[in-house]
């Protein structure tokens, strides 16, 4: 028979350096030429672990799998971890699968905390699979960024209403979720989203037919090509007459920021969709542009 | 409270009161557009009625924390500075201010202690505005909630130019103006008391909302009122829910209408800037 672990807390670091001397890549984007990367520090301890394969992509972008033991995170987890690039490379974090969040009936709440690291001209995407917060989870998620003027990143942040087998629509108790992004150590993006049922309205009411969540963060000089790409999409005005569609929303914003004179540019584009296969729609135009460079698609096969 | 402060709030919660409201439908008429006019006017309360909700609680989840915030530093500003009487006519910036102090016959060390805790706090006032800045992703919001503070703020200079010297000067530095910050230190300065200031914001969200449902011929003026007085009787629980959150607390709870009212440029026609 199944049982539950106890919660855990769980650490993890891993550090992605250039290798010295190592060939760069050659990219169509001339400020996106990556040197060969290596791991050169990875710890971690149960029941988090991160998982670094050979094998995974051509190139060289590191590709990094962050895992937790169990399938998920039980109720009381305390996970906190930390990923740093190195200047001059290219690092992709995803996951192998939907991170499930337990229920937390006998405790109070689970937490994840990851902390992000860019070097000068590096990359780092973070594509995961969806967060599925199952009933009475109360899942606290914050994701902080350090970045320099230079760096480029893509963070995707998505999550699935529920287990949709057992008919969970957004029956979790709170899904907190906080996305930090400093540039040169100055706050240049602060998104909290906090999902309460409140006595006026319910987070399943508010959701209405709506079954997928997500949001996306697009920084730096080198990623001018995916944000254009992206924004050429769904920031296009529409004709008259043009129908709404009414399984997918996807909104987006062009960002600028300036700190300590160096401009930073990118987008912000937030999705809400009634099932994965109008969700897929999205994250393919995220990723395809990106395929190149990561050296594969990290959704293939799973959407 | 006095005759005074009640007509000073009915003032500045008017719709008369020229701070750009009327242009922002914060995401309503984005939602109308989305879901259609016939659909949302089909009598489907329970449809629109969640609309309406949801952008009260977002409102208030973002917004009170902040405006708390800044209402409690201005009024440490107003109590810094109850007793010099300067000429507010010339000052443009704290260094103005400064100025002005000097030229007072109080005691100098005090006016220096002071001083440093005057610009303590503008720089918390600073601080607030460039964190309103970075949570206001959305391009929409960000937008809308910078011209809405500059107008407030404008227009608060002009009708009241001898509010607490602090409060004009610290108004005058704020890099990006964002309506919440603005509107807590100007009720700040104004003497009116926190729950008042809570309270009445929502109260323009939903003022707001009534009238974009009217001018989008979604209701008629009578049912409107009606609709009204439904959300007025949430403001109170929703107030008393996020007026204990401290600043970093500001968040959005439901994302379905803010995701819309960043639509608000796409649409072929419009009636609202946001």
């Amino acid at each position: 028979m199944f049982r539950e672990r106890n919660p855990t807390t769980g650490e993890g670091y891993i550090e992605v350096q250039a290798v010295q001397g190592g060939d760069e890549a050659e990219g169509k984007n001339r400020e996106l030429t990556f040197n060969k990367a290596n791991v050169v520090s990875r710890r971690h301890t149960y029941p988090f672990h991160f998982h670094v394969p050979e094998y995974a992509n051509s190139g060289h972008c590191k590709w990094i799998y962050s895992m937790s033991y169990g399938g998920g995170l039980v109720g009381g987890d305390t996970i906190s971890a930390t990923v740093k690039v190195g200047p001059g490379c290219a690092a992709l974090v995803s996951t192998q699968e939907s991170t499930k969040v337990y229920h937390c009936n006998y405790s109070g709440e689970t937490t994840q905390t990851t902390s992000y690291d860019i070097g000068d001209g590096s990359l780092l995407c973070v594509l995961p699979d969806a967060t599925v917060c199952y009933k009475d989870a109360n899942f606290n998620q914050t994701q902080v960024v350090q970045m320099r003027p230079s760096s480029n990143l893509v963070l995707l942040d998505w999550m699935l209403s529920g287990r949709l087998a057992l008919d969970e629509f957004w029956a979790f108790k709170r899904y907190k979720n906080s996305i930090e992004v400093y540039v040169s150590d100055e706050l240049i993006i602060k998104d909290c989203t906090d999902l309460a049922d409140t006595p006026q309205l319910t987070v399943s009411q508010g959701m209405r037919h709506f079954h997928v969540y997500g949001t996306l963060f697009v920084l730096g000089p080198g990623l001018h090509f995916l944000a254009e790409h992206l924004l050429g999409i769904y920031a296009r005005k529409k004709n008259y007459n043009d129908a709404h569609d009414q399984d997918l929303i996807v909104s987006i914003s062009p960002t600028q920021y300036t700190v300590n004179g160096d401009l930073i540019s990118g987008c912000y584009l937030r999705f809400l969709a009634s099932d994965m296969k109008n969700a897929a729609k999205v994250i393919q135009e995220i990723t395809s542009p990106l395929i190149e460079i990561l050296g594969g698609d990290p959704f293939e096969r799973k959407l | 409270m006095d005759a005074n402060q009640l007509l000073m709030l009915l003032q500045l919660t008017d719709s008369a009161f020229p701070t750009g409201g009327f242009v922002h439908s914060l995401g309503l008429e984005s939602f109308v557009q989305y879901f259609g006019n016939k659909q949302v006017k089909k009598a489907d309360d329970k449809r629109l009625n969640d609309a309406l909700i949801s952008i009260l609680e977002n409102s208030a989840s973002f917004n009170l924390p902040l405006i708390k915030s800044a209402y409690i530093t201005a009024s440490r500003l107003v109590q810094l500075h109850r007793r010099p009487s300067i000429d507010n006519t010339n000052v443009r910036s704290c260094k103005d201010m400064v100025i002005g102090l000097e030229q007072t016959n109080i005691d100098k060390e005090s006016i220096q202690v002071n001083l440093i805790k005057t610009y303590d706090l503008t720089d918390e006032l600073v601080h607030m505005d460039k964190l309103c800045e970075a949570m206001s992703t959305s391009h929409t919001v960000r937008r809308a909630s910078s011209r809405q503070g500059k107008a407030f703020r404008e227009v608060s200079l002009m009708l009241y130019p001898d509010m607490d010297l602090a409060i004009l000067s610290a108004l005058k530095d704020l890099p990006h103006c964002h309506y919440p910050v603005i509107y807590g230190a100007v009720f700040a300065g104004l003497g009116q008391d926190l729950d008042t200031t809570l309270t009445s914001f929502m109260f323009g969200i939903t003022r707001s909302l009534i009238t974009t449902l009217v001018k989008l011929d979604v209701v008629g003026t009578l049912e409107g009122q009606r609709i009204q007085l439904n959300l007025q009787n949430a403001i109170p629980d929703i107030v008393e829910r996020n007026k204990c959150k401290v600043l970093t607390h500001a968040c959005l709870r439901f994302p379905l209408v803010d995701i819309l009212q960043n639509l608000q440029d796409t649409f072929f026609t419009k009636l609202f800037y946001s």
